[in-house]
């Protein structure tokens, strides 16, 4: 049995599994973030042999941990990485209670934070991938920690996982340094991580106010739509995974949330006109 | 919840500090601390729940006690009728029981 501790904003993460080669991975794409150094961790992560043989024939990958869905299918060892990866997103998913968590990405600048949130395929990984490579720092590209009692956004700065067609948009920009192996053929496609700028995993313990939230859709021309806040709270509370199980402080949170920061919808073209939308967004509701 | 249901028997609204009210907009929503629950309400539920909070009685009472509220003259049939249709949503969601 193989293990590592891994630390990402407030959370810890014990990764125990039956093959060293996947920590090693790890170890490589997680070698810029701070050490665990006092054993402690919020959630185990086992990536297990499917059956106790195929540790070394067709090796596949069970995911594990204290919080699991019953139908995973096992991927095979070459994807061990994006299994454990998919692993600590379930614990935080469904085991994280400190803070709402938001499937959103998020960005902050002058200590305001952005919150991004869709669903896959809104484009909200890349766009805020690519927001983190200029003058905004990546608090994180899956999910937005926000405060029960402030409204404080909480950094979790996890590699960004790129899919598909934003590989290319993000290898042709960014040192190849960062970047962990193309992991090929998945069920969501080809996925390959991007470790955060150093300057985003150096902050990541520096909470950012909520200041706008913005609900992201690539693929048609630009165009900005203001939300009310009822609709932010209902799209809000959707892309929350652990709203239900807050119970009041969850409704407390989002209310205030969906009362007090100003949300559109936006929809952009290409990555560039989506990082101006969110550029003239920021001014104007900081003006 | 027929309409007839709804309407026949005693009505009993929340306890004082069971719902959680927050407007938004021209919405309003609701966490109810009993059952875990998050609804969204428009207008006039909850101005009905406002005066059914720590209430019970009639039909025909909470129906006087709307037109007091509101200014409206009780005998109109729109208001009896839209009374009904509520009452029959917010005993569906669990806020109201009828017996």
């Amino acid at each position: 049995m193989h293990q590592r501790l891994i630390g990402v904003g407030p959370a810890r993460f014990r990764i125990v599994s039956d093959w060293e080669s996947p920590l090693r991975a790890l170890d490589a794409l997680y070698a810029d973030y701070p050490p665990v150094t006092d054993g402690y961790a919020d959630f185990t992560v086992r990536l297990e042999a499917a059956r106790p043989w195929r540790r070394f024939i067709r090796p596949s990958v069970h995911i594990r941990g204290d919080h699991m869905i019953a139908d995973a299918l096992p991927l095979p060892l070459s994807m061990a990485l994006l299994a454990a990866e998919m692993g600590m997103n379930l614990q935080m998913a469904l085991g994280w209670r400190r803070h709402v968590l938001l499937h959103a990405a998020s960005v902050e600048r002058d200590g305001r934070a952005v919150i991004l949130s869709g669903t896959s395929g809104s484009g909200k990984s890349t766009l805020a991938a690519m927001l983190g490579e200029g003058d905004w720092r990546l608090m994180g590209d899956e999910f937005a920690l926000v405060g029960l009692d402030t409204p404080d956004c909480i950094a979790f700065p996890r590699p960004v996982s790129l899919k598909n067609a934003s590989i290319a948009a993000m290898t042709s920009r960014v040192d190849a340094a960062r970047f962990g192996p193309l992991i090929a053929a998945t069920p969501k496609g080809d996925i390959r991580h991007m470790v955060p700028r150093q300057d985003a995993i150096a902050r990541m313990a520096a909470p950012a106010r909520a200041a706008l939230i913005i609900f992201p859709l690539f693929g048609s021309a630009a165009s900005i739509r203001p939300m009310l806040p009822a609709e932010t709270f209902v799209r809000l509370t959707d892309a929350s995974t652990n709203y239900v199980a807050l119970g009041e402080a969850g409704f407390d949170a989002l209310t205030r949330l969906a009362a007090d920061v100003p949300a559109f919808e936006i929809t952009y073209p290409d990555g560039t006109a989506g990082q101006s939308l969110v550029r003239q967004l920021f001014d104007e509701t900081s003006a | 919840m027929t309409l007839t249901t709804a309407t026949a028997g005693m009505l009993t609204g929340p306890v004082s500090d069971r719902l959680v009210v927050r407007p938004l907009d021209a919405l309003s929503v609701v966490f109810d601390r009993q059952s875990g629950m998050t609804h969204i309400l428009a207008s006039p539920m909850p101005e009905i729940l406002a005066l059914m909070t720590d209430w019970s009685g009639t039909v025909s009472a909470l129906t006087q006690r709307l037109a007091d509220a509101f200014d409206i003259a009780r005998d109109e049939a729109p208001l009896a009728e839209q009374l009904a249709a509520r009452l029959g949503e917010l005993t569906a969601l669990g806020l109201v029981e009828v017996r």
